[in-house]
């Protein structure tokens, strides 16, 4: 690949971040004058105090002087205090990182289950295959994720008993090892299988439309006159031009990893960033909520940069002559 | 025996409109090394002829008649011996060289994809070999089709159909979308590469004025079915189809202003096949149309127009009948 590609595409991805890290500061600013204020709700506190309060919470002194301090605090890692306890929004958001990285990368995997099924589906348009893969996928896809999760929560552990109905693990539990990453995954398992069935019929409807606008192009013909079967002509030569919407699809959910699923965790009390978020707009604890936004942003721009990328690798078109 | 022999060829494609007769009773026949034009607007029905040699047409169409390569019915074969026989015993050289190869695979690649498909070995030499041979560098091989200009690609493809060296060559229109120059280049190149070879080429254009130079016979379509077949040269310079002759007469003479000027185009389009006229197919543009032509479809016969001349045929009613 091109270094004057890559070059461009991170360079572009570097300025995305830095208008969101400049958009994201201005817009909390606007949105609330005087957070420590709103925190006490006018309880009589000593001005000293307030004062204590505002520097800590990066709120003293004009707004450029407080966005200098934000950048360089965010150029250490620092994303300011929560309003909630007190605690640093870094350490928050990096203990509710992974059990959000674990269920929705899981899910995201288990949904793309889906591509394969759109390739076949489109590939023979109008089978029976096709017709039933299709309405399972119309069928999931309409369905709301927090709907499908009452439903499975209610139907399989609730009645069932099949599942907990909640959190990362057994309440009080000191497992360690084999036996905590099972009661994990004990957990994991309906809240990944709801977004996945969430997410499944999305890939589906979409690589199979990239399959389907495929089907007629010369070169598959010529690739049948050469001698080739059926399967390896999809494989080989339809698979390979269907596979740009399907990455670009892919790309944005992987970038909503970081953004965790607000309804899902909340409703299986998942303690991840869709929870924290959820948590964090019922506060509201704006820090907190800023240094998601920024989380959620970067992923997002993150994702498409590796989306960017992999275009050069997968149509050459992409990188010009 | 005949390279390739279509016997009372009739395709049929099914739309949701209904039946569409592409091609009507076509018998056509080539020989060992030899070339044969076949000529006609686009929707007559040229292009159907060459994806049915490899039983290339889209599923549902209905196809009678026999299509006989090297004596050996393509419609009768079973799938493993239909896979082995394309591409080995016939190539294509197709239509529309940009979206004939695959974006995003280098066409080194898909010249050797075809030589492996058929066991054979040295694929990645023998591909640089087989672009060299029409005339393209061997770094050529690392590119990307949109890399290439069209006459380059539409080179890619002749040395793609050469991979495995079949004995009958169909070109698709394989100049139509070149500039003139680059058109000459390519043609001169196939006409080589049919003399070097011995191939049997099955030339499908709608430019007559390339196929006298390029074929020893000719065989003008209309509407699904050949209504004129001969020597080439001789069917161009005096038809004895009016279709032909308003065909001929399209391409300007060079050098005479006056028809330059005043080209002789054909007025109208070709009929909608799915809804055929009574009697004879062109007779709505045919300027020699008489009362019978509504309702008398002739076919195929031999022509008298020119004594001494043998093999010539046409579907006319102003035809003769009795070969003096």
């Amino acid at each position: 690949m091109r270094a004057g590609f890559v070059i461009r595409k991170v360079v572009g991805a570097l300025s995305t971040l830095a208008f969101v890290v400049v958009f994201n500061f201005f817009l909390f600013r606007i949105v609330n004058r005087d957070p420590v204020n709103s925190m006490f709700r006018g309880r009589n506190l000593k001005p000293e105090k307030l004062e204590e309060l505002r520097r800590k919470f990066n709120l003293d002194g004009s707004k450029w002087d407080q966005f200098v301090a934000y950048v360089r605090q965010l150029l250490h890692g620092d994303l300011g205090y929560s309003l909630k306890g007190s605690r640093p929004v870094a350490t928050v958001i990096g203990e509710a990182l992974w059990p959000t990285v674990l269920l929705v990368g899981t899910s995201t995997l288990l949904a793309m289950i889906g591509i394969t099924l759109g390739y076949r589906a489109g590939w023979r348009r109008g089978s029976a295959f096709d017709t039933t893969a299709t309405s399972f996928s119309m069928l999931t896809y309409s369905m709301p994720e927090f709907w499908i999760g009452m439903v499975f929560l209610g139907f399989f552990s609730a009645k069932l008993g099949w599942f907990p109905v909640g959190g990362l693990e057994d309440p009080g539990s000191h497992a360690s090892g084999l036996s905590k990453w099972l009661d994990e995954l004990h957990h994991m398992m309906l809240p990944a299988l709801v977004l996945g069935i969430a997410y499944v019929g999305e890939y589906m409807i979409v690589a199979r439309s990239a399959m389907i606008e495929t089907l007629n192009e010369d070169y598959l013909q010529l690739a049948r006159a050469k001698g080739m079967r059926e399967d390896e002509v999809r494989r080989r030569h339809a698979v390979p031009n269907a596979r740009l919407p399907v990455v670009s699809l892919s790309a944005i959910n992987f970038g909503f990893i970081f953004g965790g699923a607000i309804a899902v965790e909340s409703i299986f009390s998942w303690p991840g960033i869709g929870q924290a978020t959820y948590l964090a707009v019922r506060g509201p604890d704006l820090p907190m909520l800023q240094g998601l936004f920024l989380l959620i942003s970067a992923g997002v721009i993150l994702a498409n940069l590796v989306a960017d990328l992999l275009y050069g690798k997968l149509d050459p078109r992409v990188l010009g002559r | 025996m005949s390279v390739l022999e279509l016997r009372d060829l009739n395709v049929t494609y099914r739309t949701e409109g209904g039946d569409v007769p592409a091609v009507r009773g076509v018998n056509l026949t080539l020989e060992i090394g030899e070339t044969v034009g076949l000529a006609g607007e686009s929707g007559c029905g040229k292009s159907t002829i060459a994806a049915a040699v490899l039983r290339l047409l889209p599923k549902g169409t209905k196809v009678t008649g026999e299509v006989l390569l090297d004596g050996e019915d393509v419609y009768a074969m079973r799938p493993g011996r239909l896979r082995a026989v394309r591409w080995t015993s016939a190539a294509i050289v197709f239509q529309g060289a940009l979206h004939s190869l695959n974006p995003v695979r280098r066409v080194g690649q898909q010249i050797e994809e075809a030589i492996r498909l058929h066991a054979g070995e040295r694929a990645e030499t023998r591909a640089v070999e087989l672009l060299e041979r029409v005339g393209l560098p061997a770094a050529r091989a690392q590119h990307y089709p949109h890399q290439l200009s069209g006459g380059q690609r539409q080179r890619v493809l002749i040395a793609l159909a050469l991979a495995c060296e079949p004995k009958l060559l169909i070109a698709d229109e394989p100049t139509t979308a070149l500039d003139v120059m680059v058109q000459a280049q390519v043609l001169a190149l196939l006409e080589e590469l049919q003399r070097d070879r011995g191939l049997s080429l099955l030339f499908i254009t709608h430019d007559l004025s390339v196929l006298t130079h390029t074929c020893e016979k000719l065989a003008v379509m209309y509407a699904g079915r050949i209504v004129e077949q001969g020597p080439s040269k001789a069917v161009f310079e005096r038809p004895d189809h009016p279709y032909t002759r308003a065909l001929a007469a399209s391409f300007p003479t060079i050098g005479d202003p006056a028809s330059r000027m005043n080209p002789r185009g054909l007025a109208g389009d070709p009929p909608d096949p799915s809804a055929l006229p009574s009697g004879c197919p062109f007779q709505i543009r045919c300027d020699v149309a008489i009362p019978e032509c509504t309702t008398l479809d002739v076919a195929l016969r031999d022509a008298v127009s020119v004594k001494g001349l043998a093999d010539r045929r046409a579907a006319c009613v102003h035809v003769g009948v009795a070969r003096v």
